[in-house]
């Protein structure tokens, strides 16, 4: 029944309409609930869909890399479990040699026992005496005779078999006597071990594999400690716990509010609840399922103890820039990691010791095997992990060492492949106008009609040295983010690692552009969110917890979260050893065996304004361009050698800098005569350097507000 | 020596009497002859026809009765549960 309306004050402002008066005790309104459905055929049938059948063959077993997972697991085990036990052998036969007098007696006891139908019947005879009933004690007696008379004839008989059974089989010759005495001895020493002290010792000393169940996923999960979750009922599972290459999967639903974050950012509590190292416990977010769906995976033993499948490329196999996909290495459950290269930058970022040289070299590697490709490589560490490279970069392309001259050389090679992304953007137009691609990229076709669109890989190592100088650290940020945005469609890509993670070292500019970023074992979340994205250790990403490599071992070395390539995972890279590297780089040689090498002129590493500038002397304010020209083939022969006045003016040109025909007296033999010449004014000359010096410091500023502005 | 194998013989004697106490507490009565009842008998110790046997109060016509050694033990027992208490 509903009451009357409240009156409103006479102040208060009455909506139009009629107004709805609230029930007592229905303060939360009129029922808001859609009205239920009659539930439909299809609706039943749509619970049963194929993607939520449980296959037929398990996930594990499907694939190649599975089932040798499982077989070297088995194997394995099988063959140290023996080989265990083989070596204690007379331990065993001591304890056989103890125990089976224990198992006759025991034997011969129960037997007995058994025969005069004691079980159940001593017990309360004996309470029977204690509370000197003879009654109930003569019942009970009387009970027990009756039922053990059979019991006494069965046990004669079986006694007797077994004599005539045992006579039989002498028949069968010594060996066979000897096989039914071992059979009895064992059998009599199992049944006298005491439950305490086995024959056969255990071979893991601590419960190293444990299978992992709902129970102890609760349990695990409640060890968290986490605001939400009290009771083991809070914790739904979607679906059975199952095998998932070497190790088991749990997906399990979190209570309302709680997050699959909230129960990985407490990875060490719920390594604690399942008595494991952090290292085999690995707990991630579900991708493309609501945020409290948490998947816990279980290895089978630390991930870093796990041999890891070697690299398919490693003895054969080729690749293809612009369409090809290669394994880069394989995540926690061993399942490749697919790496590309077209139209995309990599990034790697670590510690030392994090393994990120080694990783980078691997698609480094891959991208050789192109014959395509022209790599440009650069390893400012000096470390000669890159060196088997050498001879497949262009004169002017390689550089190893942190000094000056590998430097420059470096900041050349930027300078260079940004005039690249200059050049080719023309010619792309052009060709795909022609038709050979529908967009305006470059693609397999136009680089094999034209070498000057083959795919450049440019690999820096250790780049901060270049970023962080204060010479040249401006103009290497400016070069290297406008050839990361521009280079990837004209088939440029460079890959680009450096240990030390801050924004001076690694820009917004540079790292956001990036599409493939990896980062190895770093020390906070600072780095991680750098390199991966802003929110990306919250939503899971933990390189922090990647223990770098040292003189005791590699430990977590290779392993490193992975952003670009699907959702961000740990991945390890493919171990590649130098003399692995070699063969491979070799492998790329050959492949190459035939072609015209790549040849870049020296003349376009060098930066012309700079040494035009170098070569002019103090009184002189105008040059004609041939007398510039001998200045600079005196300056560097290889570069300048073959350096006309045109190509002069047409370089000079493209610099910005155009040539004026300038009217200047000769002076020879005394005598003033004037001539009018092609030639370049010094202050045309400085305002182009200064605009180019104003051009790098704003785009840099410009980067670094950015840099600001997002924090 | 004779004192030591005289001992011996008694905790041995004793521990077989224990023993034979435990798996078997109950004897046939001695007063009845486990039968758990009387029959008179005549002057010549025949039992006759049509005579009317009377139970026997010892063993209330069980037939059975608690060893001494084992209602001892039970005295035993029961005090020292009663004193524990």
């Amino acid at each position: 029944m509903i009451d009357e309306a409240v009156p409103a004050p006479a102040d208060y402002y009455e909506p139009r309409g009629e107004q709805v008066a609230i029930e007592p005790g229905r303060e939360d309104g009129p029922p808001v609930d859609p009205a239920r459905v009659k539930t439909t055929f299809a609706d039943v049938t749509s619970r049963y869909a194929v993607k939520d059948r449980k296959p037929i063959v398990p996930v594990s077993l499907r694939s190649k890399a599975g089932r040798y997972a499982m077989v070297q697991f088995a194997a394995a085990f099988a063959g140290y479990t023996v080989t265990y036990h083989a070596s204690r052998t007379p331990k065993y036969a001591l304890k056989v040699a103890v125990y089976a007098p224990r198992g006759v007696w025991r034997t011969a006891s129960r037997a007995v026992w058994w025969a005069r139908a004691e079980e159940g019947n001593w017990g309360l005879r004996q309470s029977a005496a204690n509370r000197d009933d003879p009654d109930t004690w003569l019942k009970l007696d009387h009970r027990r005779m009756r039922q053990s008379g059979w019991r006494w004839w069965l046990l004669g008989v079986a006694t007797l078999a077994l004599a005539i059974g045992a006579l039989a089989y002498r028949q069968a010759g010594p060996g066979g006597v000897w096989a039914l005495g071992a059979v009895a001895i064992l059998a009599l020493a199992r049944i006298g071990q005491p439950i305490d002290s086995p024959i056969v010792d255990r071979v893991f000393t601590g419960e190293r594999f444990i299978r992992l169940t709902a129970g102890l996923t609760r349990q695990a999960i409640l060890a968290c400690n986490i605001k939400g979750v009290k009771e083991p009922k809070d914790i739904r599972f979607v679906r059975d716990i199952s095998l998932d290459g070497p190790g088991h999967e749990a997906l399990v639903v979190l209570p309302g509010g709680v997050l699959a974050t909230d129960v990985i950012d407490e990875r060490d509590r719920l390594s604690s609840g399942f008595r494991l190292p952090k290292t085999q416990v690995w707990p991630a977010p579900v991708p493309g399922q609501h945020p409290g769906m948490l998947s816990i995976w279980i290895a089978h033993k630390p991930v870093s103890d796990m041999k890891a499948p070697a690299w398919p490329l490693l003895e054969a196999g080729t690749f293809d820039y612009f369409t090809g996909i290669f394994t880069y290495g394989n995540d926690e459950r061993m399942r490749p990691v697919p790496y590309s290269l077209a139209e995309k930058n990599s990034l790697f970022a670590g510690i030392p010791g994090s393994g990120k040289t080694l990783a980078a070299r691997v698609v480094l590697l891959a991208a050789v095997l192109d014959p395509l490709a022209v790599p440009v490589v650069f390893d400012l560490k000096g470390s000669g992990d890159v060196d088997c490279f050498e001879p497949l970069c262009p004169d002017g392309l390689f550089g190893s060492g942190a000094d000056e001259i590998t430097k420059r050389a470096c900041l050349a090679s930027l300078e260079w492949l940004l005039s690249q992304c200059d050049d080719r953007a023309p010619l792309v137009r052009q060709y795909a106008r022609q038709g050979m691609n529908t967009v305006n990229k470059v693609n397999r076709a136009m680089a094999e009609h034209d070498q000057r669109l083959r795919p450049l890989v440019a690999f820096y190592d250790e780049l901060q040295e270049l970023l962080t100088d204060p010479k040249h650290g401006k103009r290497a940020k400016f070069l290297l983010t406008s050839i990361i945005k521009r280079g990837r469609a004209l088939a440029i890509h460079v890959i680009f690692a450096t240990q030390r993670i801050d924004k001076e070292s690694v820009p917004r500019g540079i790292s956001s552009n990036i599409a493939l970023r990896t980062c190895l074992a770093v020390t906070s979340h600072t780095e991680v969110n750098l390199v991966l994205g802003t929110g990306a250790y919250s939503a899971g990403a933990r390189p922090t917890e990647f223990e770098p490599g040292d003189s005791t071992g590699p430990k977590d070395s290779g392993w490193g979260y992975q952003a670009g390539s699907g959702p961000t995972r740990p991945v390890r890279s493919s171990y590649v050893d130098n003399p692995a590297a070699e063969r491979v780089v070799q492998r790329a040689i050959e492949m190459r065996r035939g072609e015209q090498p790549v040849e870049v002129p020296r003349m376009a590493l060098r930066n012309l304004l700079a040494d035009v500038r170098m070569v002019w002397h103090e009184n002189e304010d105008a040059l004609w361009s041939e007398l510039i020209v001998p200045r600079l083939q005196a300056l560097d022969a290889d570069a300048y050698g073959e350096l006309t006045v045109e190509i002069f003016g047409q370089q000079m040109a493209r610099a910005g800098v155009k040539t004026d025909s300038l009217n200047r007296r000769i002076d020879p033999n005394g005598k003033t005569d004037r001539a009018t010449r092609a030639g370049v004014k010094l202050a045309v000359l400085e305002a182009r350097i200064a605009e180019r010096v104003a051009e790098t410091i704003a785009g840099t500023d410009l980067a670094e507000l950015e840099d600001e502005a997002d924090d | 020596m004779t004192a030591l194998l005289a001992a011996t013989a008694i905790a041995l004697t004793a521990l077989v009497y224990a023993l034979s106490c435990w798996l078997y507490p109950m004897r046939d009565c001695w007063c009845c002859g486990g039968a758990g009842h009387h029959r008179p008998k005549d002057d010549k110790g025949r039992h006759g026809r049509g005579q009317v046997s009377r139970p026997c109060r010892w063993c209330r016509r069980t037939g059975k009765r608690l060893r001494i050694g084992r209602r001892l033990a039970n005295t035993v027992r029961r005090r020292r549960r009663e004193g524990v208490r």
